[in-house]
């Protein structure tokens, strides 16, 4: 901090010449700027129309591809996606070519000593954040401009500074995934199995008490690596629609249809000496006929975080004394359960509303706080949101009906609205002198058809299968037959030559003949219509090494497919499964989506700050916010100050 | 009996936190430490043999130098520790009539500190769960049952009832600061309970229990409930409180045992007492 006080003296001497700036980013991921202009002019929006009637709206260019993770970790560092190594959610090894996340790599423990039915580990597992480059909040940190970002995305495990910082999108739950959910229920129909995101348990009732189990971590302490659950019980009242959830001596009693607050949780490793804390929410779906409990994704506890979660350590257990335990899990919306019909429309709408309020209280409470510097407060709620009920706006959705727009059309409305509110507070907060950024990542558009790429694949000479006949039942590539497969998808966007000397049985000889298998596939894939619309399902296909800055390492993808408008890979197809259609409409509630062609996903920039250069992108953001405080913007960033005029720029 | 031991303690330590008006609990924890060490100086002082203790203690020391000094000899060293422990025995046995004396007196003190440090009082909009736990052989489903609660507070869900741990449950809300009695029905029986909300210091009763002797010891908040009741407790499941001392979170019964014996090793010198 010192060589940055010499370095820019008048950002830290409080001179007067030299006060510190007001600078404020609220992240609206997956705002869209059409439903802005919309909802704006319907009176919904004061004080982002405000901004915009002053000339303060751009459309804002986003990355490629235009997933969150990607193009948020290029807000925080300034970079491409080659810059800070966030190509897609999933990323793979290319080693054993199976599929992980791609913000975050745990390595457990490699050594361990044997006491019995105990193994002790003899070093902590590592913990790595894949993302690169320093956060623009450390760089302002480190220059003496104090700062706090709250929910920051991509930034799990937070990299260390002496800023403020509270892990937003891509913090996982206790099970180091994105979420999964338990749901248990006495109806007959339901048989205990595992689902995307979730797990479903069939239980049974003996004089009105059911006896479960939650599922904990592995316990890492256990030869075996069992995981480390905790029993519970529940029991409903003989007539009353009410019931009591007992778990470690903690009685929880609910209403039908109510939820919970936080419950905190210990998951036992070593008896008295070793267990994991955590927290998770219940849902008491039905008391009757069918009990049906639903349990929150187990969460880490922010009051007593058993990984990570913010900087300094304790201010998470800071801000959950300040305004109670929240929703540490980086998606918080449960879009698992609704797809799986485990919760209905109206009750992930009530959920998804307690989300956004958490994060408000988080927001305002820091904000009241806020006197100068960096100050950043991101939302997923338009996001996740729109993903989940784009249905209900879009007509043309195979999932529209006239009830149900009439019953949840007004959902994103109001979500627009609240974020609003919260843009009224900063702006208030601010002052005339402080300048205020609405950022969004992309824009959304409607997914009503998906792809099988690896299917497309597949019946296309590409790959091949150890067993034919079995090809809708083996996904993560189980039923792949490696030393025939040239190519495959994996990720959203993301497609891979099975690469001699990189995958383990890499058929395809680097140099000319993989770039002959490219240029091939580019032909092909863009080639493809629906025969259902006559549309082109694929608009582009990009070689990442012509767009980005630099490509290496062995996490970037060979290809990148820009999907065509209402497009988009299938769920199936992400993690490696060859069904046998190509293309089908999408019947998933997760109806609306980003990852498509970002020629036509651009997001929004609000501001009250001067724009002088045209088509901004989330490149110039963190040079901007950075040189708005008068430091020195690195020289990896390439981006550009939008506030200088465009002759004096970088 | 016990009713009315539990009744003067409870006035003794709620006088003392009185006394102190706001100062933080921390502080509030200091000077009971301070208290339960001058009263155990003052047991020790008053019914203590302190020449036999003195006596005991200097033993104790001379054979632990002898093992030290003889440690080349494993039949002295093995002498010197059959007399150490001959000698920790007669200083045990000399402290006996103190801590009999002492350790009774600090249990009921404990007992009502619970209230102040094991649990804190809800917030307000916070939950809580209000079970009453019917005697044996008292159907829930046989009793209709009814929690009525003060201004301040509402009840939030039907009552729950369970036959398999005898008991009759509520979810009640503070909506304000305050504390009040609820009244809790089962058949024509009424018993009360007490429940407080707000962020200061104060004492909590999370049961009341019946006639047991050691429920009576271990809450003694509220008067024990009358064996003519079908209500065998009422427990209202308090959030614990949580104590820190610069930033690190303790147990309050930890902290009142090492700060009692660290205030008792500083004032027993110029009493001229020996533990």
């Amino acid at each position: 901090m010192v060589g940055g006080a010499l370095a820019f003296p008048g950002i830290v001497s409080g001179a007067a010449s030299g006060r510190i700036p007001k600078v404020a980013v609220v992240g609206a991921d997956g705002m869209d700027p059409t439903l802005l202009h919309l909802y704006a002019g319907r009176g919904l929006m004061p004080n982002c129309r405000k901004l915009i009637d002053a000339g303060g709206f751009k459309k804002l260019r986003t990355t490629l591809p235009p997933q969150s993770p990607v193009a948020w970790a290029t807000f925080i560092s300034g970079l491409d996606p080659g810059g800070h190594g966030i190509y897609d959610f999933i990323s793979r090894d290319a080693g054993t070519v199976t599929a992980d996340l791609a913000t975050a790599k745990t390595s457990a423990p490699k050594r361990f000593i044997q006491l019995g039915k105990y193994s002790v580990p003899l070093a902590s597992s590592k913990l790595q954040l894949m993302r690169n480059g320093p956060t623009l909040w450390h760089i302002l940190q480190e220059a003496g401009v104090p700062s706090v970002a709250l929910k920051a995305p991509v930034n799990y495990p937070p990299t260390p500074t002496d800023a403020k910082t509270l892990s937003g999108l891509t913090t996982p739950d206790i099970h180091g995934s994105y979420g999964i959910f338990s749901f248990y229920s006495t109806d007959p129909k339901q048989a205990t199995r595992d689902v995307p995101g979730g797990q479903i348990e069939k239980i049974r009732l003996a004089r009105g008490l059911a006896y479960c189990t939650l599922r904990g971590p592995a316990n890492v302490f256990d030869r075996e690596h069992p995981s480390a659950d905790i029993p519970f019980t529940i029991e409903r009242d003989p007539q009353n629609a009410v019931a009591r959830i007992s778990i470690q001596g903690r009685d929880v009693i609910l209403n039908e249809r109510e939820w919970s607050g936080w419950i905190p949780l210990s998951f036992p490793l070593v008896p008295y000496l070793a267990s994991v804390p955590a927290m998770c929410r219940f849902f008491l779906k039905h008391v009757r006929p069918q009990l049906e409990l639903y349990v929150s994704p187990v969460n880490i506890d922010p009051a007593d975080p058993a990984f990570p979660v913010s900087t300094p350590k304790s201010y998470s257990r800071e801000l959950a004394d300040e305004v109670g335990r929240f929703y540490t899990q980086g998606m918080a919306e449960e879009t698992p359960a609704l797809s799986a019909g485990v919760l209905s429309d109206a009750e992930f709408r009530q959920h998804a509303l307690h989300v956004l309020d958490e994060d408000i209280r988080i927001f305002r409470s820091q904000l009241s706080r806020y006197r100068d510097g960096f100050f950043f407060a991101y939302f997923s709620s338009l996001d996740m949101n729109s993903h989940m009920f784009w249905r209900t706006i879009d007509a043309k959705h195979p999932l529209h009906t006239p009830e149900l727009a009439k019953e949840h059309g007004d959902h994103l409305p109001a979500l627009y609205r609240r974020i609003d509110e919260f843009v009224g507070d900063v702006v208030g907060h601010l002052g005339p002198e402080g300048q205020i950024y609405i950022v969004s990542d992309h824009a959304f558009t409607s997914f009503r058809r998906q792809f099988n790429l690896n299917a497309w694949l597949l019946d296309h000479g590409y790959a091949g299968l150890k067993n034919r006949l079995d090809r809708d039942g083996a996904p993560d590539f189980k039923n792949t037959d490696w030393p025939r497969t040239r190519a495959y998808g994996l990720g959203i966007n993301s497609l891979f030559l099975n690469l001699q000397n990189r995958e383990p049985d890499g058929v395809v000889k680097p140099g000319a003949d993989a770039e002959q298998l490219r240029a091939e596939l580019i032909a092909a894939l863009t080639a493809i219509r629906d025969p259902q619309t006559g549309e082109q399902v694929i608009r582009r296909v990009v070689r990442p090494d012509q767009v980005y800055r630099r490509t290496s390492g062995g996490r970037v993808p060979d290809l990148v497919l820009c999907y065509n408008d209402n497009y988009r890979a299938s769920w199936d197809t992400i993690l490696g499964g060859y069904p046998s259609e190509h293309l089908l409409d999408n019947l998933d509630p997760w109806s609306g989506d980003h990852c498509m062609d970002p020629h036509f996903l651009s997001g929004v920039l609000l501001t009250n700050a001067p724009v002088h250069h045209s088509e901004p992108s989330l490149e110039d953001i963190a040079p901007t916010i950075i040189s708005a405080f008068r430091v020195k913007v690195p020289d990896e960033m390439r981006g550009r100050d939008l506030r200088s005029e465009p002759s004096a720029a970088r | 009996m016990i009713d009315g031991v539990n009744r003067v303690a409870g006035a003794l330590v709620g006088g003392v936190n009185r006394l102190l008006g706001s100062a933080s609990p921390a502080v509030v924890l200091l000077v009971h430490s301070l208290v339960i060490a001058l009263l155990a100086v003052a047991v020790y002082a008053l019914v203590s043999n302190q020449r036999g203790i003195r006596a005991a203690r200097n033993r104790m020391l001379a054979r632990l130098l002898e093992i030290r000094l003889f440690r080349d000899d494993p039949v002295s060293v093995l002498g010197s520790f059959r007399r150490v422990l001959a000698a920790t025995g007669i200083y045990i046995a000399a402290s006996l009539k103190p801590l009999l004396v002492l350790v009774p007196v600090v249990v009921l003190w404990i007992g009502q500190l619970a209230g102040w440090f094991e649990w804190r009082p809800l917030a307000k909009g916070e939950s809580v769960v209000v079970s009453m736990k019917l005697r044996d052989g008292v159907s829930p489903l046989a009793q209709p049952a009814l929690l009525e609660v003060p201004p301040g507070f509402v009840v939030e869900t039907p009552a729950f009832r369970s036959v398999h741990t005898n008991e009759v449950a509520w979810r009640v809300k503070a909506i304000e600061a305050g504390n009040g009695v609820m009244q809790c029905s089962a058949g024509a029986a009424v018993v009360g309970k007490e429940i407080v909300a707000g962020g200061s210091l104060e004492r909590v009763s999370p049961k009341r229990v019946g006639d047991r002797f050691w429920d009576r010891v271990l809450y003694p908040g509220e008067e024990s409930l009358s064996a003519a009741v079908p209500v065998a407790e009422v427990r209202v499941d308090f959030p614990r409180r949580s104590l820190r001392f610069f930033g690190h979170e303790i147990n309050w019964v930890f902290a009142i045992f090492l700060a009692s014996i660290a205030f008792a090793l500083v004032v027993k010198r110029p009493f001229g007492v020996e533990f």
